[in-house]
């Protein structure tokens, strides 16, 4: 009975599955960027986005930049540039273009993923291969 | 009932069937549809990028990056331009350019929320795109976006012959969406449907693996792996017994191996001779475990007159023999004997065939055991015709359906029952069975042997409950057959205490003559206290000289002489010599037959000791005291 249940049900899990996908393309990004860390901590200025990335597994909402493992970032333009930076939005991507390691926003209705080559060995980040069609030169 | 199975099946199959023609109509229906009204878009797609593609050209004449990137003005004249065409269904109408990586950048964006910057990537379907640019030819695709489906319309702007930007025009009409949403369920209810079928496939093809496991265990021996006689029950209906030659192969002393190593041994040795009889014959033979320690192989003829079986079964025979069975400490060598039927078409049917199979068997264990006794020239046109078959007679003897009726034999002096003679029986359901109808089939085969014990046990168990006297008949061949005298003194040891109140009543005794083996063994029995009558006494070949040979106690008057001793004088002078004579011997005598008032009348009045006969008590099950 468990069985037929569980194959009834495949075609909803796939739909779900569908609806999350940007939360899982961020689950799989923080992940594949603190492979070591147990808890990892993300500041970002959009409530949006805290609120989606407070369901991964493994990911704790911080308030203060201080306490930020990385930023994910909308808008604000006055960050540490020290601290890892991720954009989600094309011109702020722009504005970090020299420190934020990668970006992921929204493009004419398709998901635009991009990883900066250089920002990510200022930070001695490597990622697997599978992200290699995601590297960029240039922005 | 096979042609029901076919017909469901057939039923079942044309629906299956029929909703895999309607799942596969309805799909390219759907296709069809989404294909004429996703036509209609395009024709205003297309028409949308002609115009825009003339209006580009009217601009820039070459090289659209360069002249784009330093000329924001025209850049913003351009994105109002595609502003007016961006409509819900027309969302996104784009110009890029081909970066020197391959990457595709933004000339001109009419998105105004989120609108793409002069030179920044698009992630787009690089595949399509890059056969749009190299082609030089408009493309139309449809892609699965997370917001629905969504079609794109690209023209190449080609100016002296290079592309120099792409137009891109996104659209994806509710209607298609629409049409598919409510189909959706349609869509769902046939996938469970088919999921539904597989199910049922998958649980039908459990449910016939099953069926064919329980089917296999059914008709197979769990110790030996041999077929049983579920099996061979079916296999004489349908086999056609010409076709094969049978062996009956038994296991010589197997109860003194159960006796004396246990019975654990004794299955590992069923198990192992199983295991070498399999080894040795071909997969097209038949292998029957018939009962017991005793098997059946039905051996598969090339030619009507070879004698395969007697070959395969002295093979067998010497690998037995041959062979050591090893168990922990234990070293065991046995062997077996057979009896082989090579020509069953001689007989009547299977039954017959097979206990043919069993006579020679019998003469293979008289003659020494480890043999094989191979008889064709022996074969019998079996004329008895009774009403038990041989299995069925097998099958009633191992389902204890032997029983034993009881008649009466009354003293003359006191009236009272004095003793009883036990008469064997077999009770299949309600339909009692008489000895003529199935002792002749078992005589010379080993289920005669095993009948003895039966009878002797049931007759002990009704001496224990009503501690009387009975009387049980054997012939003389019995007394003189090794296995059969086991039988009796094995019986005689365990019921020592009541074994005086046991009566052997010996038939065709005039055969005996002189016979030292045979005086030696009744004396053997005698010594348990059992008394020795002789039945018939008084026709045929009847001479004195018995009372010499054989330590009688009871002589059986002959029932011809008893049954017309009212009308015949001579009959009543010859019992009255023989009550005078066996008085003088000190035997008792007992007059059979006594049928009628004036019978037992004249009886009592000549002094015989006892009478029996129906008009006292006929036989019946419980004894007339119970």
């Amino acid at each position: 009975m468990k069985k037929i249940i569980l194959l009834l049900s495949i075609p909803f899990l796939l739909l779900a599955w569908d609806m999350q996908y940007e939360l899982k393309i961020y689950a799989t990004l923080l992940h594949n960027l603190f492979p070591k860390k147990q808890s990892i901590k993300v500041w970002s200025d959009d409530a949006k986005k805290e609120d989606m990335l407070s369901i991964i597994s493994g990911v704790k909402i911080v308030k203060n930049i201080k306490n930020a493992d990385i930023l994910i970032v909308e808008k604000d333009k006055k960050l540490p540039k020290k601290k890892l930076i991720f954009a989600i939005n094309y011109l702020i991507f722009k504005y970090y273009e020299k420190d934020a390691i990668g970006g992921f926003y929204w493009k004419e209705g398709r998901p635009n993923i991009l990883f900066l080559r250089q920002n990510l060995a200022k930070h001695h980040i490597k990622l697997p291969s599978e992200f290699n069609e995601f590297m960029e030169n240039r922005l | 009932m096979k042609h029901l199975l076919k017909i469901y099946v057939l039923i079942f199959l044309s629906i299956v069937f029929m909703l895999v023609y309607m799942y596969f109509s309805l799909e390219k229906e759907q296709k069809q549809f989404d294909k004429n009204i996703n036509g209609l878009f395009v024709i205003q797609a297309k028409e949308f990028s002609v115009n825009l593609e003339k209006n580009l050209k009217l601009h820039v004449k070459k090289d659209v990056y360069l002249t784009l990137k330093k000329n924001r003005k025209l850049r913003d004249r351009l994105a109002e331009e595609l502003t007016v065409l961006t409509t819900d269904t027309y969302k996104y109408v784009y110009i890029l350019y081909r970066d020197s990586y391959g990457d595709y950048r933004f000339l001109v964006d009419a998105n105004k929320p989120d609108k793409g910057e002069f030179g920044e990537k698009l992630n787009v379907n690089k595949r399509v795109w890059n056969k749009a640019f190299h082609s030089q030819k408009p493309l139309l695709f449809s892609q699965k976006r997370f917001d629905g489906l969504w079609m794109s319309y690209i023209t190449p702007v080609v100016i002296d012959g290079k592309t120099e930007a792409i137009i891109g025009v996104d659209f994806s009409s509710e209607v298609p969406i629409r049409i598919r949403k409510s189909t959706q369920p349609l869509d769902a209810g046939f996938e469970y449907i088919f999921i539904a079928i597989l199910i049922m496939l998958l649980t039908l093809f459990y449910q016939t693996i099953l069926n064919l496991k329980t089917k296999k265990d059914s008709i197979t021996d769990p110790l030996t792996q041999a077929f049983n006689r579920n099996y061979l029950r079916d296999l004489l209906k349908k086999i056609n017994i010409a076709k094969y030659q049978i062996i009956m192969l038994d296991i010589d002393h197997f109860k003194k191996v159960n006796d004396s190593y246990g019975h654990k041994i004794g299955d590992n040795i069923l198990h192992d001779v199983s295991a070498i009889v399999k080894e040795t014959i071909r997969s097209k033979d038949i292998f029957v475990r018939f009962g017991g320690e005793e098997f059946l192989v039905f051996v598969q003829r090339k030619k009507l007159n070879d004698r395969m079986a007697k070959d395969v079964a002295e093979r067998i025979r010497k690998k037995i023999q041959e062979t050591t069975f090893d168990y922990e400490e234990l070293s065991i060598n046995i062997t077996v004997s057979m009896g082989v039927t090579c020509t069953p078409e001689h007989f009547k049917n299977s039954s017959d065939a097979i206990k043919h199979a069993d006579e020679m068997l019998y003469i293979a264990k008289k003659e020494g055991r480890d043999r094989v006794i191979c008889s064709d020239d022996m074969h019998k046109e079996v004329k008895i015709d009774t009403s038990l078959h041989f299995n069925e007679i097998q099958e009633a003897i191992e389902h204890q359906q032997v029983i034993c009726h009881y008649q009466a034999i009354f003293n003359t002096k006191t009236k009272k029952v004095d003793k009883y003679e036990a008469l064997v029986r077999i009770k299949k359901e309600d339909r009692i069975i008489y000895p003529n109808d199935f002792i002749p089939k078992l005589m010379y085969t080993n289920l005669y042997n095993q009948l003895t014990k039966i009878i002797l046990e049931i007759v002990f168990t009704k001496i224990k409950e009503n501690q009387v006297k009975i009387s049980v008949n054997l012939n003389f061949s019995d007394i003189l057959n090794n296995d059969i005298f086991a039988i009796i003194i094995d019986e005689l040891e365990q019921n020592r205490a009541f074994s005086s109140w046991l009566i052997v009543e010996l038939l065709e005794y005039e055969l005996i003559e002189s016979n030292q083996i045979f005086s030696d063994r009744i004396n053997i029995i005698k010594a348990y206290g059992v008394k020795i009558a002789i039945d018939d006494f008084g026709t045929g070949f009847a001479n004195y000289n018995v009372f010499q040979t054989i330590p009688i106690d009871i002589i059986k008057i002959d029932a011809s002489l008893i049954k017309n001793i009212d009308h015949s004088e001579v009959s009543r002078k010859i019992v009255h010599s023989i009550v005078v004579l066996t008085k003088e011997l000190g035997i008792e005598t007992v007059a059979e037959f006594v049928h009628s008032k004036e019978v037992m009348k004249i009886t009592e009045e000549l002094e015989v000791d006892t009478l029996q006969g129906f008009y006292l008590a006929k036989p019946q099950e419980n004894l007339l005291d119970d």
